[in-house]
């Protein structure tokens, strides 16, 4: 439209000069014009508005998406990666036998085992406050370095797993109906989507409540709820759709920063802990067999330790936890360009922290592949 | 912890813990000032350490820890700092291991409270 009002203008200016009417009732003529011009200019910016934020609703459940992928990994993988270690220390130390049970003095080539053994055996004989480590609410009072086995018992529980991938799952089902209603213009439409998205997030909440450490969760996904509740009472507009965006914010923030913080204190240094532990047994491992290998041998080890040292630094420098921080900050610019009348720089915001997210999100999931499911071929 | 309103279920100095496995292995891997058989050492005590900051980790992953694991902290700092001194470690190599048997005595009493079950938590408190 504008590019016609703005070619008929000068259509009309050149017809009016050339045949030397007057000059007035162009001038009139043209003012007209130039508002016409004007307002279509206004239109089609409101649009592009709409649209820019449209289309950064869908890029935002994109991002989730592929955000979630990588956190799953990181959680899914807590208790294969003690079995992968534990399994790295047998492979290195024949002094260490394998059963139920594990001492890490096993690395020590003076450790007496049968000693330690007897000892332990004979003071949890005295005491019954000793337990066996592999009694997951024993009141273990001392265990001399005794520790069970990871294959017999994995460590970190199933539930506490599956809780925070209940978290993952509701923040995709909240950015692929957030960009559903934002895609669709039929009411009735919006009104199941928003529906549809309010019984999937109750449901996801009554999982939750059975969890004790999932309860935190509870209160955000709640609010999310309500706003959902209110939403559906209105026929659609496009302006219901911002208000949701806007008035969730606060508890999406919430969610990701719970996932920051968990997935630092339980999985990013852990990681970093774990990969540092390989490489220096790979390399005290080195230093008691050198003598006695080929140089073909050497190498094919010396090779190991390299990889294993290229992991540690990439433990060390690739955390987790700045997925949901970008995140955080991609749904804030979000919400900022769904509050703002001239979104331009708010829009070029945006798309710079999504640039910004892109190229990290490749950085990590390289990152899981080298450390995390490299381990799982080997 | 508070971050926006969530809370993060934990008092255990998980940090701390981390730090003095990983000061264990960097004097595994230092052959400039210990033998073999005290890097041997070193990474026996680093392992088992991280055996026993997985477990605490596990449980705080699971559940609300009680509030006692704060007093068992201080001494977890303590410690913390005394490792981490490299000097002293090179001069008192036995004192360093001492003070590393102390923690894994600590930490064995952590795990005991990190398993307690609710209902004596209640009642000792």
């Amino acid at each position: 439209m504008l590019p016609i009002l703005l070619g008929s203008g000068l259509k009309q200016a050149l017809l009016r000069f050339s045949s030397s009417r007057d000059r007035s009732q162009y001038e009139a003529k043209s003012r007209r014009n130039l508002r016409w011009a004007l307002l279509a200019l206004l239109l089609l910016a409101v649009g592009c508005d709409r649209q820019s934020l449209l289309k950064k609703v869908n890029e935002f459940d994109r991002q989730v998406n592929e955000s979630t992928v990588v956190i799953t990994d990181y959680y899914q993988t807590l208790n294969k990666q003690e079995v992968d270690l534990y399994l790295l220390v047998l492979e290195l130390e024949p002094n260490c036998r394998m059963g139920n049970y594990i001492n890490y003095n096993c690395l020590q080539k003076n450790w007496d085992e049968s000693a330690a053994r007897n000892n332990f055996t004979r003071r949890s004989a005295a005491d019954p406050n000793i337990k066996d480590p592999c009694e997951e609410s024993s009141l273990i009072q001392d265990r001399d370095g005794w520790l069970c086995s990871p294959l017999e018992r994995p460590p970190f529980s199933e539930k506490g797993i599956k809780a925070r991938l209940n978290l993952l799952k509701s923040l995709t089902e909240y950015s692929k109906e957030l960009a559903k209603l934002a895609g669709d213009n039929s009411p009735s439409k919006f009104q199941e989507n928003v529906t549809t998205l309010k019984s999937r997030l109750i449901s996801l909440g009554e999982t939750l409540k059975l969890d004790s450490t999932a309860t935190q969760y509870i209160d955000p996904i709640s609010k999310i709820i309500g706003i959902l509740g209110k939403l559906a009472l209105q026929e659609y507009q496009w302006g219901e759709a911002r208000k949701f965006i806007i008035e969730a914010e606060p508890d999406i923030n919430k969610i990701l920063d719970f996932l920051a913080q968990d997935l630092d204190k339980y999985r990013g240094r852990l990681l970093e802990v774990n990969t540092e532990a390989r490489y220096t047994l790979l390399m005290n491992y080195y230093n008691t067999v050198r003598k006695e290998q080929k140089r073909e041998e050497r190498s094919v080890l010396l090779n190991e330790i390299r990889e294993s040292k290229a992991a540690y630094d990439l433990a060390v420098r690739e955390k987790p936890s700045k997925v949901p921080i970008q995140l955080k900050d991609i749904y804030g610019k979000l919400v900022k360009l769904a509050q703002s009348d001239g979104a331009v720089q708010d829009l070029a915001q945006l798309n710079a922290a999504i640039d910004l997210f892109k190229d990290d999100i490749e950085q990590l999931k390289t990152a899981v592949i080298q450390l995390l499911e490299k381990k799982e071929n080997k | 912890m508070i971050m926006t309103g969530i809370t993060i279920p934990t008092t255990l100095d998980i940090p701390s813990l981390a730090d003095i496995v990983h000061k264990c292995f960097v004097y595994a891997r230092d052959n400039l000032h210990f033998p073999q058989e005290r890097c041997d050492e070193w990474l026996s005590k680093g392992m088992i350490l991280r055996g026993y900051l997985t477990e605490l980790l596990a449980a705080d992953f699971s559940k609300s820890l009680p509030t006692e694991v704060a007093a068992a902290n201080e001494k977890l700092k303590a410690i913390k700092i005394k490792i981490e001194d490299s000097s002293k470690a090179l001069a008192n190599y036995s004192k360093a291991i001492q003070d590393l048997i102390s923690l894994t005595e600590i930490l064995t009493k952590l795990i005991v409270i990190v398993h307690r079950p609710v209902s004596l938590i209640t009642e000792g408190s």
